[in-house]
């Protein structure tokens, strides 16, 4: 663990960080494919390519390719994880049944679980089970620390019941 | 360790403080890497490589094997308890947490108002709110500065919030 390849990994990732930070992204990716070529089995960079992808480029299928070779190379890591959690909703959900995958999720060790039922939550709210949406987001607020988090998760609540309510009166 | 090796290594420790201080995460790194090659025995170094992890990096794994390997190397030190800490909490492992918790509140000389913090923050989560309640005035009562002073009550605003969230559900539920 503390040989030179790592600590090249880790000076790489902090380069990356860094003109992520200064919001040089095309930077941040150059450095991510160069820090590839030379280090093609550390999951890390996929997981980064991933997040360029993802966010800030909007190529959600090719996202899921870096996430899935992230996830190869590491299969447990929980990042990794909830990245493939997330871009399965935003690609294929409602078709897909991710529950596997989130209970998964909520195995591995530091992992987000207040993200995990977000995910969660929107899932069942997209497919119309609102009850099962509601209480996940009630489980969420009971685990959050942050005012803005809160209040979030308080506007989804009331958005759910008014969908419930709707719904009900159909 | 002899003193002469210490002294020299706690040298060593505040140039990466400094580093880190003026975000030469770089050197920081290197350097750190440096002494542990070298004097694999001295445990703050892990400490301070799994913060750069675990802050900077989000490795969040990697940072947690070393601050495992600095606790077994400097059972002593309550820097690193602290940083692991924060890492349990933030991924609401409360089990894990209580155990650090109880190291913690034997120790002496430590932050009192970090530990407490911490500590209520576990009890929230874990849905104790009550105890967490008191435990966050615990927290009011050790903090030293208008920061402290002002997070404890944003703490305990939000603890009561959740108390008040609870409540009302169970009224409707009724």
């Amino acid at each position: 663990m503390f040989d030179l390849n790592e600590e090249t990994i880790a000076i790489y990732l902090n380069r990356i960080n860094r003109l992520f930070d200064g919001g040089s992204i095309n930077e941040a990716k150059k450095m991510c494919f160069e820090a590839i070529e030379s280090f093609p089995d550390e999951p890390e960079f996929y997981s980064i390519l991933f997040i360029i992808w993802q966010h800030y480029e909007k190529r959600n299928l090719d996202s899921e390719v870096a996430i899935n070779k992230s996830l190869e190379l590491e299969p447990t890591n929980a990042g990794y994880n909830l990245q493939k959690l997330f871009i399965l909703n935003i690609i294929r959900f409602p078709e897909d049944d991710i529950e596997p995958l989130i209970h998964y999720c909520l195995t591995l060790q530091n992992i987000d679980q207040v993200r995990v039922l977000g995910e969660w939550a929107l899932w069942h709210e997209y497919n119309g089970r609102f009850t099962e949406a509601l209480t996940l987001n009630k489980k969420r607020f009971m685990l959050l620390s942050s005012e803005d988090d809160l209040k979030r998760i308080e506007s989804n609540i009331i958005r759910l019941k008014e969908k419930m309510r709707i719904s009900n009166s159909v | 360790m002899e003193q002469e090796l210490l002294t020299r290594l706690e040298s060593t420790i505040s140039q990466i403080d400094d580093y880190i201080a003026s975000n030469e995460l770089d050197k920081a790194i290197k350097l750190l890497f440096e002494t542990i090659r070298e004097y694999p025995q001295y445990g703050k170094a892990y400490n301070y490589l799994g913060w750069i992890y675990d802050a900077k990096q989000r490795r969040y794994n990697e940072a947690e094997i070393l601050y495992k390997k600095c606790i077994e190397l400097m059972p002593e030190y309550s820097a690193v308890y602290f940083n692991y800490l924060y890492l349990l909490n933030l991924f609401q492992r409360g089990e894990d947490a209580k155990q650090i918790i109880d190291i913690l509140n034997r120790m002496i000389n430590i932050n009192r108002y970090r530990l407490l913090k911490e500590w209520a923050f576990m009890l929230e989560y874990t849905g104790c709110l009550d105890e967490a309640m008191s435990k966050q005035k615990e927290a009011f009562l050790s903090a030293v500065s208008n920061v402290e002073i002002e997070e404890a009550q944003k703490d305990m605003a939000r603890i009561n919030r959740k108390i008040i969230f609870l409540k009302n559900e169970i009224q409707n539920e009724l």
